[in-house]
């Protein structure tokens, strides 16, 4: 395998979020096949900078999958065509020479695109906000191990608190529908005895969110499953379709 | 709660659940018509004999097609509101893409499919060469375009039914790992049964017409 490969690519331009955007087509060459995706974006954002255009704006912080700020749908899939990883983790000796490479923004009504590449998720803020979090009195923290919690609930707690809320789920999803990451959140919350107390109020308060937001509905394609970097199991969306219909049904 | 996204998909899935049940009994009723003209024709004035019983489940019928039909159209609308802006380039992967995506427009063949069905099998007025229920239904497969629109569209039926059926467990949160794979195994043999089981009536009527 060479060391280098020259790529096309159809990245999405978009001033701002009520301006009509397009694609630019870039020739990139002599990428590295070591380097990740981000860092391909870096090269050819230098490169758009030193002839005096504006770059290319694209989410990411941590750069090691785990901040789930980058959100690009590369070549029609969230964080590009290798599982489990996020689009910062991805390298390009996945790519081959020559190849044509489309990055686009998460589409959705309820991720307004800010510019570029750069999407607005206050809308999942907006939905922990609604009840993604536990009540907890202030004082001593408390002894470790105090509250005995079931090995198997604190496995199926800590798969569901994987979700890194990058929003894969919804730009993977036929519907734009945000219902893996609140069943993670829901799910993440209900299995452990702190956050339990509350689960009926939550499933409750998040859904009415996630609804106002302007998500879609789930269909259960199974494509949130399949494109989430942590591989949020679709079992999550279940339990809290459950929750839902029991906490729906009785009252408090 | 059934204003909300959640409760539009318990509706989905009971009612689908209900006319699954109805499809089953309306396909055992009519597997009458391999016994013969004599048999098919008392099974259909059964039916038709208690009044009262054969309105109340018309209605019954009818209120769970609309309620399925109408929360289906709202959830579509609402599913492609969620999207103004479509990807140019779309591959996510998950399973069944092809039923899954497609329900809207499958559930919208079936409309239609449904509509002529009711006009031909039950509107159709049994006078002259059609004077009982079983020569109407004898005189339609005997036209191989008939056959041909029925089998098509009892195939895309079986598509809606395929994705359909396991998917309403999940809607009303039944999954588990040992349960969930016979679940979707169970649904995907309830589809075959009922795409052979249907299809088989216009083929052998039209076959037996033949030969």
């Amino acid at each position: 395998m060479s060391d280098t490969i020259n790529l096309t690519l159809k990245l999405w331009q978009q001033k701002g979020p009520n301006e009509k955007g397009r694609f630019l087509t870039y020739e990139a060459k002599n990428i590295s096949t070591h380097a990740s995706f981000l860092e391909m974006l870096d090269v050819v954002n230098d490169e758009l900078m030193e002839k005096g255009e504006e770059p290319i704006a694209f989410d990411h912080d941590c750069r090691e999958g785990i901040c789930g700020m980058c959100s690009l749908v590369i070549n029609g899939r969230p964080h590009g065509p290798d599982g489990g990883i996020t689009a910062c983790q991805l390298h390009m000796r996945k790519f081959k020479d020559g190849e044509t490479v489309w990055i686009e923004p998460w589409r959705a009504k309820a991720f307004p695109v800010v510019r570029d590449l750069v999407v607005d998720r206050g809308a999942f803020d907006r939905i922990i906000q609604a009840g993604g979090f536990v009540n907890v009195n202030n004082g001593g923290a408390a002894d470790a191990n105090a509250l005995p919690i079931p090995k198997r609930n604190a496995e199926a707690a800590m798969d569901a608190a994987a979700c890194i809320g990058c929003g894969a789920c919804v730009a993977a999803c036929r519907n734009a529908s945000a219902m893996l990451f609140v069943a993670a959140k829901v799910s993440h919350l209900s299995f452990l005895p702190q956050g339990a107390v509350e689960k009926r109020e939550r499933v409750l308060n998040m859904v009415k969110a996630m609804d106002e937001e302007g998500f879609g509905s789930c269909t259960n394609g199974g494509q949130c499953e399949a494109e989430c970097p942590k591989e949020i199991s679709v079992s999550n969306i279940a339990r809290m379709n459950r929750e839902y219909l029991a906490a729906s049904l009785s009252s408090s | 709660m059934l204003k909300s996204s959640l409760g539009k998909k318990y509706v989905m899935s009971i009612t689908g659940q209900l006319v699954c049940a109805f499809l089953v009994m309306h396909l055992a009723g009519n597997l009458a018509l391999f016994a013969g003209k004599e048999t098919f024709n008392k099974y259909a004035a059964m039916l038709e004999a208690n009044k009262v019983l054969l309105y109340a489940a018309e209605a019954g019928l009818i209120s769970i097609f609309l309620l399925h039909i109408l929360t289906a159209i709202r959830l579509s609308l609402g599913n492609r509101a969620a999207r103004p802006e479509k990807y140019a380039v779309y591959k996510a992967s998950g399973e069944k893409r092809m039923a899954s995506g497609t329900m809207i427009f499958s559930g919208l063949v079936i409309l239609t499919f449904l509509v002529v069905h009711i006009c031909q099998f039950k509107f159709t007025p049994r006078v002259g060469d059609t004077p009982t229920i079983y020569d109407v239904v004898q005189s339609y497969f005997a036209q191989p375009q008939w056959v041909i629109f029925y089998v098509s569209c009892i195939w895309v039926l079986s598509t809606h039914l395929f994705h359909g059926f396991q998917s309403s467990f999940q809607s009303f949160g039944l999954n588990h790992p040992r349960y969930t794979p016979m679940i979707k195994a169970g649904g995907a043999l309830y589809a075959v049964s009922m795409c052979v089981g249907y299809t088989a009536i216009p083929i052998f009527m039209y076959l037996g017409k033949g030969g």
